[in-house]
């Protein structure tokens, strides 16, 4: 047998909203959203309803909902920060989503990514954008089984998708 | 390939970043002021310090955001601007 | 040397099974365990290779990868060259040949350059060849080809190479006492820890030497910590695992020969360590004396190893030449493993008291004070010359087999490559670490602390140690009893053999440079080491110097007068050991190699014949879409014809899409563009011109304003990560005080473009729900609409000059909407264009393209977009740039139309414009062509170019220089179709 013991599956797309502003304006969106906005870069959150919500800077958070719903949490999220300077903007199409699992899931990141996803500093919930091959990624960690999950700009998705395979040993 | 540490991101490759000119490189407010031959000065001559130099980054690979850090150009060594250690 | 070489027990070899293999076309047999240069020895074979410069018979030299010799070329499957016989595991199939001999290693031609010439010196080739200048090329070709390692593999290599980023908290290198004892101290405070060796299985010279701890066989203490290192979840311990590189910020490579995974050749792992600790022992120096390099002269470290790991005897009467303690530890070695040790020779009165006692007891005639001068034989040692005190007449006492002993050459090879500069030790005659760089510590063998007891006891500290550093509580330290090895006590002697004899006392065995060599070389005046190793190529073989650097050093020292330490060492580099090219290149290949970006559409195209090519920003997409057997040429003036009288189909959306949003997004703009921002309604867009600060041009396009402070940039898709740095830097470097947020969108939106005469007519019939007339949408307006069923952003927008609507929709509908806008454009003849086409029509009408009709020299003004500058406009980016350039004295290259006056012939993209001085013999440029068709709507070849005050020629003839001859054209204005813009606005 050649190749890993993973597995490579896409994701459908999922609602995603990109939101630019200061803390004032991720106080007054977490108000709305019945959550506190992270504050420390590349940690994610899972929002009361579904969802969840990752920090990429101090201005700069990435809000996940179910694919349908985003028009209209960015719709409650331009009222709750209208009086703040802000920026949000629909990024659901801009991204492809896949999940890697398998007992030697991380034997195949390791190869496109160089960040430390060792399961004692990227455990569940541990999240972080970073260089994906020679693409950029957003990389999580889902659960210990393990199994992560990777989401990439939608012009790099056939890219990837061979990366990863290639990595697996096909 | 050096370790850079993005104030938001920690420590990554060089590779995800880009390096964005030296830091008191400041675009003039009152260009019409300047001679041409000062401002022929700030846009052609880039300091190239051999030594402790400030000096711009974009983590272009990761959070996308511009920073400072202070990096000694002849050792790569890049110490924190506030005299602090850097946490990895 | 009749009876057999293998020892009937012992060593770690597995004699159950036997393993068949070809060396030089021959069939021997060896048993696992054994690498390609101990089963050679068990079968008899002296001779492994030919020496590069004069062919001298070579045997294997050493047991590691310091070998010089025994260096050969893998055949079949695993074809590979310069592999080193001593470090090469032997398996079923295995087929190797000696590298560098013509036609066999038994009879070589290239041995009579040894017969007929006197020695080649150092410099020969810089003083042979430099006459005629013009025939190195021709030398070159000879000399290549006797000094030749190996040959390159005519396929690519089986197997695969796989790259893999690691981190911990503390790397060791080397499994050795020290390494292991490190691992141990530092794995049980559960820091993370990877721990390499470039062996087949750890332990490192206990592997060989016979050594105890607690009064066990060593390896029965390695076994046991080995035992319990693999329990332990936070190591990882790889074998056959070469650490070849450290560079800045604890960044490491290893490479990882046959790894866990079967289908896995080589593997390079990429590791940032917090800590790392450098346990990789030292290497046995040789000494010089006259034909040093005979067969049957080894390391004494190499014969011990042969003897006690492999249980094979590398010669039957030994003579053992020492100039340390450790030559007695191999002699003694030696004789319990059935070699006949005829005498120890020691170039020192005194030696360590009980060694030689016991030396003396095993029935070894000790010769102290002695040197041995020359040795003789010549495809095998036959003998060797001996002078002792001040008797200088040489005695001769015959042997198959002597075993060196000169010292130990700490390897501070990684040391080095971390940015430490080593220091010379008088106690071990060598170099050792300096001061650390990084955050490394060497302990044992490699920090010159070459005894055991020093390497259990340094390892255990230093592993507690690094551990400590990355924050893991200190753990108890236990440092095993063992065998108390003497210190060598080393004699620095260089060079043995007689002055004023034959040049033939090696020092670098792989470049066949001799102690005469070095001495030549500094009688020419090279004092300094860089410069002697390159004059005489010491040092710079495949060993890379392990084997001799240190040598090459005491010998400039003595010859010199000089203290080696004020010598010093040549900069060490990586990689440590030869790196595979396949591991190099890792397992990417073609597309994976540098990505490529789709769009929805791309698929499409692939399968409807479009021509794909590199465009920007990592897209691609077709230069024009063929009918079956159509040429390209035809397939571009086809579509060409399609947009200006039906209707042609593009896919635009690899253009960069930045929306820009916040209250001061029109202060922004008004200080990126060249032209004024205020006022523009929602709803409407604007041209506008980017400039670099120093006046170039960075790009064009069109903005739209979208709601009240959104607005909507459109980028060249080239330029498109440009711009978006360009600009998110003056935003936080420059003017952070302004409230504007960029995002970019690119790949959130598709966006098709339809263009031509009967764009409308499509509109409409794929069910557009918003009026598109003249009237109710105009040139550069904007709108959300309904088409086909989806919601979409349409802009009146236009590259092409023609009528032209641009319909965003999300990503995902691209493929929709392209198959919906072709279905209703059947009727209309609509036509996929792609970027040639695009560009032809862009040069029909005259619109400029930053990256060509403005280099790194022109400015807005010379591609004739003045207008788009405003006198009274406040500072913009590129304004005071523009202010000095415009102050200087005419010759701008001006943008200008070409109509070749012989309408077929296609001014060539880059021909220069020229004008002949009054001898009319040297042309000189006035400018260039940047762009040239034949355009199917004129019926003619058309060209746009820069030329020197082209706006003050319109009418004259331009002179267009081309490989094939002179053409002339008529200068016009840069625009051919529609000059008022009529259709665009339509």
């Amino acid at each position: 047998m050649t190749g890993y013991n993973a597995r490579l599956d896409a994701i459908s797309h999922k609602g995603m909203l990109d939101l630019r502003g200061d803390a004032e304006a991720a106080r007054l969106c977490g108000e709305a959203l019945a959550c506190r906005f992270p504050a420390k870069p590349n940690t994610k959150i899972a929002l009361p309803d579904h969802g969840a919500l990752i920090c990429l800077s101090d201005d700069h958070w990435i809000l996940e909902t179910v694919d349908g719903l985003q028009l209209q949490v960015l719709e409650q999220l331009e009222l709750a920060a209208e009086a703040q300077f802000h920026s949000f903007c629909d990024v659901s199409d801009m991204y492809s989503h896949f999940r890697l699992s398998g007992l030697e899931a991380m034997d195949v990141l390791a190869q496109c990514v160089a960040i430390d996803i060792h399961p004692s500093v990227f455990g569940p919930g541990s999240t972080a954008r970073c260089a994906f091959a020679d693409a950029v990624a957003q990389v999580s960690c889902l659960d210990n089984s393990p199994a992560f999950e990777i989401s990439v700009f939608s012009s790099f998705e056939r890219y990837v998708t061979d990366f990863l395979s290639m990595a697996m040993g096909d | 390939m050096i370790y850079i540490p993005c104030p938001h991101c920690g420590h990554r490759n060089a590779d995800e970043f880009i390096y964005g000119g030296d830091n008191d490189q400041r675009r003039p407010e009152n260009p019409e002021e300047f001679s041409d031959a000062a401002w022929c000065e700030y846009i052609y001559t880039v300091p190239n310090v051999k030594g402790i130099t400030r000096e711009y980054w974009r983590h272009k690979r990761g959070c996308n955001r511009w920073f400072v850090i202070q990096r000694d150009s002849r050792t790569d060594k890049i110490t924190p601007l506030d005299g602090k250690s850097i946490d990895d | 040397m009749t009876e057999g070489f293998r020892s009937r027990s012992g060593g770690r070899i597995h004699r159950g099974r036997k393993i068949s293999f070809q060396f030089n076309g021959r069939r021997y047999e060896g048993f696992p365990g054994d690498t390609l240069a101990s089963a050679l020895i068990a079968n008899g074979v002296s001779v492994v290779g030919r020496s590069q410069k004069y062919h001298r018979p070579r045997g294997i030299m050493s047991a590691g990868l310091e070998e010089t010799n025994a260096i050969v070329q893998l055949a079949g499957n695993d074809d590979e060259p310069n592999r080193a016989a001593t470090t090469l595991p032997i398996y079923d199939g295995l087929v190797a040949h000696s590298v560098n001999v013509a036609p066999s290693v038994d009879f070589d031609l290239g041995s009579l350059l040894g017969f007929f010439h006197r020695f080649i010196p150092a410099g020969f080739y810089y003083k042979t060849f430099m006459w005629p200048k013009d025939r190195w090329d021709w030398y070159g070709g000879i000399i290549r080809k006797v000094a030749g390692w190996g040959t390159a593999p005519a396929k690519p290599g089986g197997g695969r190479y796989e790259h893999r980023n690691h981190h911990c908290d503390v790397l060791i290198v080397g499994a050795g006492p020290a390494g292991l004892s490190a691992a141990l101290s530092a794995g049980r405070t559960g820091s993370r820890i990877l721990l390499v060796d470039s062996d087949t299985e750890p332990g490192g010279k206990l592997l060989s030497d016979n050594l105890t701890i607690r009064s066990c066989p060593a390896m029965e203490w390695v076994d046991d910590i080995v035992a319990e290192l693999d329990l332990m979840p936070n190591i990882i311990r790889l074998t056959r695992a070469t650490a070849t590189g450290y560079f800045a910020d604890n960044y490491v490579t290893v490479i990882e020969e046959c790894p866990d995974k079967p289908w896995i050749r080589e593997r390079l792992w990429k590791v940032r360590a917090k800590q790392v600790i450098l346990a990789t022992g030292a290497i046995e120096r040789t000494l010089l004396f006259a034909n040093n390099d005979r067969p049957g002269i080894m390391l004494a470290s190499a014969a011990m190893t042969y003897c006690s790991r492999y249980g094979v005897r590398p010669g039957n009467t030994a003579v053992v030449f020492t100039n340390n303690n450790s030559g007695y530890r191999y002699a003694i070695g030696l004789l319990k493993a059935g070699v006949s040790v005829t005498a120890l020779i020691d170039t020192r009165k005194e030696a360590d008291s009980r060694l030689r006692a016991a030396a003396a007891g095993s029935g070894i005639e000790v010769i102290a004070d002695a040197r041995v001068v020359s040795a003789t034989g010549r495809r095998r040692v036959s003998a060797v010359n001996i002078v002792s005190g001040n008797d200088q007449s040489p005695r001769r006492i015959r042997c198959d087999l002597v075993a060196v002993s000169g010292g130990w050459n700490p390897a501070i090879h990684l040391h080095s490559q971390s940015g430490g500069k080593p220091i010379y030790n008088q106690r071990i005659a060598s170099f050792v670490p300096g001061e650390s760089k990084q955050n490394e510590r060497s302990v044992g063998a490699c920090r010159g602390e070459l005894t055991l007891q020093s390497a259990l006891a340094e390892g255990a500290n230093a592993g507690c140690k690094a551990a400590a550093l990355c924050g893991f509580a200190l753990a108890d330290i236990e440092v095993p009893d063992c065998e108390h090895e003497p210190e060598p006590g080393v004699d620095p002697v260089w060079d043995c053999s007689q002055p004023g004899g034959q040049s033939s006392a090696f020092i670098d065995f792989n470049n066949d440079v001799t102690s005469a060599d070095i001495r030549l070389a500094m009688r020419e005046g090279y004092r300094s080491v860089e410069l002697v190793k390159r004059y005489t190529t010491a040092g710079m073989g495949i060993d890379q110097g392990k084997s001799s650097s240190v040598s090459i050093v005491g010998l400039i020292a003595e010859i010199a007068g000089l203290e080696p330490g004020s010598v010093g060492t040549t900069t060490y580099r990586p990689a440590y050991t030869p790196v595979s090219f396949g591991a190099m290149a890792g397992p990417a290949k073609s597309d994976l190699i540098v990505p490529w970006r789709r769009t929805p559409v791309t698929d499409w195209f692939l399968d409807n014949g479009g021509h794909l090519d590199e465009t920007g920003a990592q897209f691609r997409r077709p230069l024009f879409i063929a009918k079956a057997d159509e040429s390209a040429g035809d397939a571009v003036q086809r579509e060409a014809l399609a947009v200006r009288n039906q209707v042609g189909i593009y896919d635009s959306t690899p253009l960069g899409k930045i929306l820009i949003q916040g209250p001061d997004a029109v202060a922004f703009l008004n200080r990126v563009y060249s032209n004024n921002w205020e006022n523009l309604p929602v709803g409407r867009g604007k041209f506008g011109f980017m400039l670099h600060e120093d006046g170039r041009l960075l790009d064009d396009g069109v903005t739209m304003r979208i709601s009240d402070n959104q607005y909507w940039m459109s980028n060249s898709a080239g330029m498109a990560d440009v711009v978006l740095d360009h600009l998110d830097r003056l935003l936080h470097i420059h003017w952070p005080e302004l409230k504007v947020y960029l995002t970019p969108i690119t790949d959130q939106w598709a966006v098709v473009c339809v263009c031509g005469p009967h764009a409308r007519d499509v509109l409409y019939e794929a069910d557009i729900d918003i009026d598109i007339s003249g009237e109710a949408f105009r040139f550069l307006d904007t709108r959300l609409c309904t088409i086909g069923g989806l919601s979409a952003r349409i802009s009146r927008v236009t590259y092409t000059g023609e009528l032209s609507f641009e319909i965003a929709v999300p990503m995902r509908h691209g493929l929709r909407l392209w198959n919906i806008l072709i279905a209703a454009g059947q009727k209309f003849g609509i036509t996929p264009v792609g970027s040639d086409t695009s560009m032809l029509l862009r040069t029909e009408k005259g619109f400029i393209a930053a990256g060509l009709e403005g280099d790194g020299y022109a400015d807005i003004f010379d591609v004739g977009m003045g207008w788009l500058v405003p006198k009274e406009k406040a500072d913009f980016v590129g304004k005071r740039s523009l202010e000095k350039n415009r102050r200087s004295d005419g010759g701008r290259p001006e943008v200008v139309g070409l109509l070749p006056d012989n309408s077929d012939f296609v001014p060539p993209k880059g021909a220069p414009l020229v004008e002949y001085d009054r001898n009319d013999e040297v042309p000189q440029q006035v400018g260039m062509v940047t762009i040239g068709f034949f355009s199917p709507n004129l019926g003619r070849s058309i060209a746009l170019a820069q030329l020197r005050d082209g706006r003050s020629r319109m009418g004259q003839s331009a002179t267009i220089y081309t490989k094939a001859g002179v053409e002339t054209a008529t200068i016009c204005e840069p625009v051919f179709i529609d000059p008022d813009g009529e259709r665009m606005r339509d």
